[in-house]
C-alpha cells in the first residue's frame, strides 16, 4: 500500500470508529426512534414504524410521484427491500428523490442499516 | 444497452435544444453510466473544463465540454463526493460526505490533497463549500456543522451550528459575507468569518426547507425552498425578504444560481424543470427538461452558462443564454 492508499485507510477507519451513527447519516433527512425532530419538516419521510409499512404512505408526507407509485404497486418495506434501497435508491425506485447513499462500502452501509433496525419502535 | 440504443442516444444528446425564450439553448453530454453526478462546477475560463461530483462511484468527473471526453479520477476508498467548487487557485475543491473530508485535486499532476474533519467532530455528512474573499473554504455538514479550511495554513476549524441538522448550500456575496442554507431547519444563517459564530435569520414562510443558496451582484441573497417550492430573496441591508412561487402546481425548489445579469436560474422538481427568474419583471420562463425525473441537484455557471447535472440520467447539461 502506498502512502495515498494508506491515508486513505486511516480515513476511513477514523470515519469508521468516529461518532457516525446512522443519527449522522440518515438523521440529516429521517427521525426515528429516539432522535428528536428539528422544528422544521424532514427531507424524508420518517423510519418510525418502517418495517411492514407499504412505501409511500406516511400520512400528509410529501412524497415523490415514483414513490407513490410504488405504493400503488403494492411494495412493502421489509429488510430486503431496505437493503436494496439503501445500495441504490434510483435502480429500485426510479424517480425517487433520495439520493444516492453515502456509504458505497457494503459492510459500513450494513452497519449503519442495522443501527436503524435495531430502534425500531417498539 | 444495445449498440443501436447507445447510438440514439449519444445522436439526442448532442443535437442542442433551442427554447424560445431570449435564445437560450441546451446541449447535453452522457458521463459514465452510474456516476449520479450531484454538483457541477465550471472552470471560469470560456470553454474550460466542466467539474462533477461522481457521488456513486467516488470521483471527481472532470467534462471537456470541447469534445465530450469525461475523465473520472477516483478519489479513494469510501469516497462519495457531494459538493465541488472551483477555488481561486484555479482548483476544484470537493466536499467528501464519505471520507468525510475536504479534498483538492491538483490538475496539473491530478494529485490529490485531503482533509479530514477532526475526529472530535465525528461523521458531519459534508455538503458544499463556497470560498471568501481572503481565501478561506467554508464548508456545511448536513448533520449540524459548519466550518472553514485555510488552504494556506492547513489549520481547519468545526462549529456545531445553531438548531442542529440542516446546513445545505453555502455562498459568498460580492462583499464578502458567507451565508448557509439549513434545509432541515428551514433557514438561512450568515457566518462571522472570525469567530465562526452562525447568526440564523428566518424567512418569513414557515418550514419552508432553505435548500441553497447564491448572491447577486447587489448582494440579495437567494434562496431555493424546497418544503414551500418558493424562491425568496434576503436584502442585509435592510434585513427584508421578497418572496415568489413558482409557476405549476406542485413546485420543489431544489437548486438556484445567479447569473451574471442577475437572473435566477432554479430547479424545479415538481415541474421537472429548469426555470429562470428575472427580478425586474417578476416572471419566469419554463425550459422543461428533456428527460423525466432528471433530479438536478445543483447549478452552477460561468459568463452566458448555467450548468445542470442530471443525476438520475447520468447527463451533464449547459443553457447557453445571453446572446448565444
Amino acid at each position: 500500500m502506498n502512502a495515498r492508499g494508506l491515508a486513505v485507510g486511516f480515513l476511513v477507519l477514523g470515519l469508521a470508529s468516529s461518532a457516525c451513527g446512522a443519527e449522522r447519516i440518515c438523521g440529516a433527512c429521517h427521525s426515528f426512534p429516539g432522535f428528536a425532530e428539528p422544528a422544521g419538516a424532514m427531507q424524508g419521510p420518517t423510519l418510525i414504524g418502517l418495517l411492514g409499512r407499504k412505501v409511500g404512505s406516511v400520512r400528509d408526507f410529501d412524497y415523490s410521484d415514483a414513490m407513490l407509485e410504488a405504493g400503488r404497486a403494492g411494495i412493502v418495506w421489509d429488510e430486503a427491500m431496505l437493503r436494496r434501497y439503501v445500495e441504490d435508491p434510483q435502480a429500485v425506485v426510479p424517480g425517487t428523490f433520495m439520493a444516492a447513499p453515502i456509504f458505497r462500502d457494503a459492510a459500513e452501509r450494513e452497519r449503519v442499516l442495522r443501527q436503524v433496525l435495531a430502534r425500531r419502535a417498539p | 444497452m444495445r449498440l443501436r440504443q447507445i447510438l440514439a442516444l449519444v445522436l439526442a444528446l448532442a443535437a442542442p435544444a433551442v427554447f424560445a425564450q431570449d435564445k437560450v439553448t441546451t446541449k447535453s453530454w452522457p458521463v459514465p453510466k452510474g456516476s449520479g453526478p450531484h454538483d457541477v462546477a465550471a472552470d471560469p475560463k470560456p470553454g474550460g473544463l466542466v467539474y462533477y461530483t461522481a457521488q456513486r462511484q467516488g470521483a471527481l468527473g472532470l467534462l471537456d465540454p470541447a469534445t465530450g471526453n469525461v475523465e473520472q479520477i477516483p478519489l479513494g476508498q469510501g469516497s462519495a463526493p457531494h459538493g465541488v467548487i472551483v477555488g481561486p487557485d484555479g482548483a476544484p475543491w470537493i466536499t467528501d460526505s464519505g471520507l468525510n473530508a475536504i479534498v483538492r485535486v491538483d490538475m496539473a499532476t491530478k494529485a490529490i490533497k485531503t482533509w479530514a474533519l477532526p475526529t472530535s467532530t465525528g461523521y458531519a455528512n459534508l455538503n458544499t463549500a463556497t470560498f471568501d474573499r481572503k481565501g478561506v473554504l467554508w464548508f456545511t455538514g448536513q448533520s449540524g456543522y459548519h466550518g472553514r479550511l485555510d488552504p494556506a495554513s492547513g489549520k481547519l476549524d468545526v462549529w456545531n451550528s445553531p438548531l442542529g441538522r440542516g446546513p445545505y448550500g453555502i455562498a459568498t456575496t460580492p462583499s464578502g459575507e458567507v451565508y448557509y442554507a439549513s434545509l432541515a431547519g428551514s433557514h438561512i444563517a450568515k457566518i462571522n468569518l472570525e469567530t465562526g459564530e452562525a447568526t440564523v435569520i428566518k424567512p418569513p414562510t414557515e418550514g419552508q426547507g432553505a435548500r441553497r443558496v447564491w448572491a447577486d451582484s447587489k448582494n440579495f441573497v437567494w434562496v431555493s425552498e424546497w418544503n414551500s417550492g418558493q424562491v425568496s430573496r434576503y436584502d442585509p441591508a435592510t434585513a427584508s425578504w421578497r418572496v415568489w412561487k413558482l409557476p405549476g402546481e406542485k413546485p420543489r425548489t431544489y437548486s438556484v444560481y445567479v447569473d451574471e445579469t442577475d437572473k435566477v436560474w432554479l430547479t424545479d422538481w415538481g415541474a421537472n424543470a429548469m426555470l429562470r427568474f428575472d427580478p425586474a419583471k417578476e416572471s419566469f420562463e419554463i425550459f422543461p427538461h428533456e428527460r423525466r425525473g432528471a433530479n438536478v441537484r445543483q447549478m452552477l455557471g460561468r459568463k452566458g452558462e448555467a450548468w445542470a447535472p442530471e443525476s438520475a440520467h447520468d447527463i451533464i447539461t449547459v443553457y447557453m443564454f445571453g446572446g448565444a
